[in-house]
């Protein structure tokens, strides 16, 4: 089955458009959304409620779960350029959204007497914050796949796309893991401004002893760059926001 | 959050689309659907291409793993010889009809799905399985001794469990405090079915699991869950068994519920 997994869309709705129109065609099985629906542009309300029209099956972020400490102003409407007014901008009813979204989700597979599970995180089984870095000694992903008995894990957070395969087998009995960070959907920072998601296909034979059969592929889908950046450009948000959209940084 | 769950839809297609239009006017947030697409009625593969074309997160039913595998077994417990005799006529008609793209669809659905909450500091783990979480084909009924419904679910490190398979819905509160009198309550929760249910209410069903800010383990009432009953066309769905070479039976059994 083909599974499609998105993250970081970050309230850029043009970006999130232009990856739904490409799931369209692409037709993946079912699609999982790892988090940080909201921050840096100024769509959450309308990307949590295209989210929702879809049924796509989510987990929170730690953008999303920044707007249980920042509420929307009582007061005057505030005129400085401020990074919070992103999380004052959310919605009452997509707060509560927001705030009830689980943390994990697990896929069991028992496909050749085997389990092979799938585990879908925001940032690291550990902590929604952690950046797993390609960087990282390999050592370190060893530990935390075994910690979390992870066959496939699968996370977000950096905006930096990778696919890794490490093998914990011992005495020459194969067991590998997969590693996939997805990217981002509305802000990467590989230095490729296209939005940004991954499709995995897992193979009929797929268990820990075959390496290939479970394919990871990355999908750039082109959008209209210009009008997510100047949408931050017109709003309180700080101008930056707009030259990390342009530069993919 | 508001979760909507289906299951057992069991190749009725009609029973699927009035699904398919009633859940869209609950404004829920996310969709499961619990398995057993397809067996018992002449539309396996629309029913399937209808749930791919959704996305839908799903997982294997014991149906859909006899029929992903071309087996002539679809792990049902059937008592009589006549429903083993119709049971063979079921299997075999649907791993002829059945094309090779659904084929492995089902070949390569999931087993379980799990979500892990966090709600105020506590966590809170639900699991999604088609009949336990021990074994696909597993009935759990209602009238399961307390005590081993409760193994169960510490086995499964479950707070709350949802399933099918027996195509009959109950949900069960179960009290699982600790020795130390922390309170811990669990819930067991049979989601019924969309295309053939068991408890003599013709219409389909399904649930919706409702998950707020508040949802705690140490609080008995902190979740809901609405079962929902719809109208659909089961004339056509019983006579479309009948127009096929699938036993009349199947047919009663939609008109009847049983």
């Amino acid at each position: 089955m083909k599974i499609a997994l998105l993250s970081d869309i970050h309230a850029n709705l043009p970006a999130f458009e232009a990856v739904l129109e490409d799931l369209e065609k692409q037709q993946p099985d079912a699609v999982y959304c790892l988090g940080d629906l909201i921050g840096y542009n100024v769509w959450p309300n309308q990307v949590i409620g295209l989210v929702r029209k879809y049924g796509i099956a989510t987990i929170a972020g730690n953008h999303d779960l920044k707007v249980s400490k920042i509420l929307p102003s009582a007061g005057e409407c505030s005129k400085e350029e401020n990074s919070e007014y992103a999380y004052k901008l959310v919605g009452s009813k997509e707060r509560d959204y927001l705030l009830t979204l689980p943390r994990h989700l697990r896929l069991e597979f028992q496909l050749n007497d085997q389990q092979l599970n799938m585990l879908l995180v925001h940032g690291s089984p550990r902590s929604i914050n952690e950046y797993l870095l390609q960087e990282l000694p390999e050592q370190y992903m060893l530990e935390l796949v075994k910690e979390f008995e992870a066959d496939i894990l699968c996370f977000g957070h950096s905006h930096k796309p990778y696919h890794l395969v490490i093998n914990s087998g011992e005495n020459g009995i194969d067991h590998f893991h997969h590693l996939v960070n997805t990217g981002s959907v509305g802000k990467p920072k590989d230095g490729d401004a296209r939005a940004c998601y991954v499709l995995i296909t897992i193979d009929q034979t797929a268990g820990i002893k075959i390496q290939d059969a479970v394919q990871v592929e990355f999908v750039r889908v082109k959008y209209d760059v210009e009008k997510a950046a100047q949408a931050v450009e017109l709003s309180l948000l700080p101008n930056a926001f707009a030259d990390n959209l342009r530069k993919a940084y | 959050m508001r979760i909507a769950l289906f299951s057992d839809i069991h190749a009725n297609l009609p029973a699927l689309e009035a699904f398919f239009e009633d859940v869209e006017t609950r404004d829920t947030d996310a969709i499961y659907c619990l398995g057993d697409l397809v067996g018992y009625n002449i539309w396996p593969n629309e029913v399937i291409d209808q749930i791919r074309k959704r996305s839908i997160p799903t997982i294997a039913g014991n149906y859909d793993f006899g029929i992903g595998r071309s087996s002539d077994d679809c792990g049902c417990a059937y008592k009589t010889d006549d429903e083993k005799k119709n049971g063979k006529v079921s299997i075999a008609f649907t791993n002829e009809i059945v094309r090779d793209a659904q084929r492995a669809y089902l070949r390569t659905l999931p087993a379980h799905i799990r979500l892990d909450f966090q709600l105020n500091d506590k966590p809170l783990s639900v699991l999604l399985v088609h009949g336990s979480p021990r074994r696909i084909n597993e009935y759990l009924f209602e009238d399961r001794d307390e005590k081993s419904m409760l193994r169960i679910m510490e086995q499964a490190s479950a707070d709350v469990i949802l399933f099918g398979h027996t195509h009959k819905p109950y949900h069960r509160t179960l009290d699982s405090t600790q020795a130390d009198g922390t309170d811990h309550f669990r819930h067991a929760i049979n989601i019924g079915s969309v295309g053939k249910p068991k408890d003599g209410d013709p219409r389909g069903g399904y649930v919706i699991l409702d998950i707020n800010a508040d949802t705690s383990i140490s609080s008995r009432e902190s979740i809901t869950v609405e079962f929902i009953r719809f109208d659909y066309d089961v004339q056509k769905a019983a006579k479309a068994v009948e127009d096929s070479i699938l036993p009349d039976a199947y047919a009663e059994s939609l008109r009847l519920a049983k």
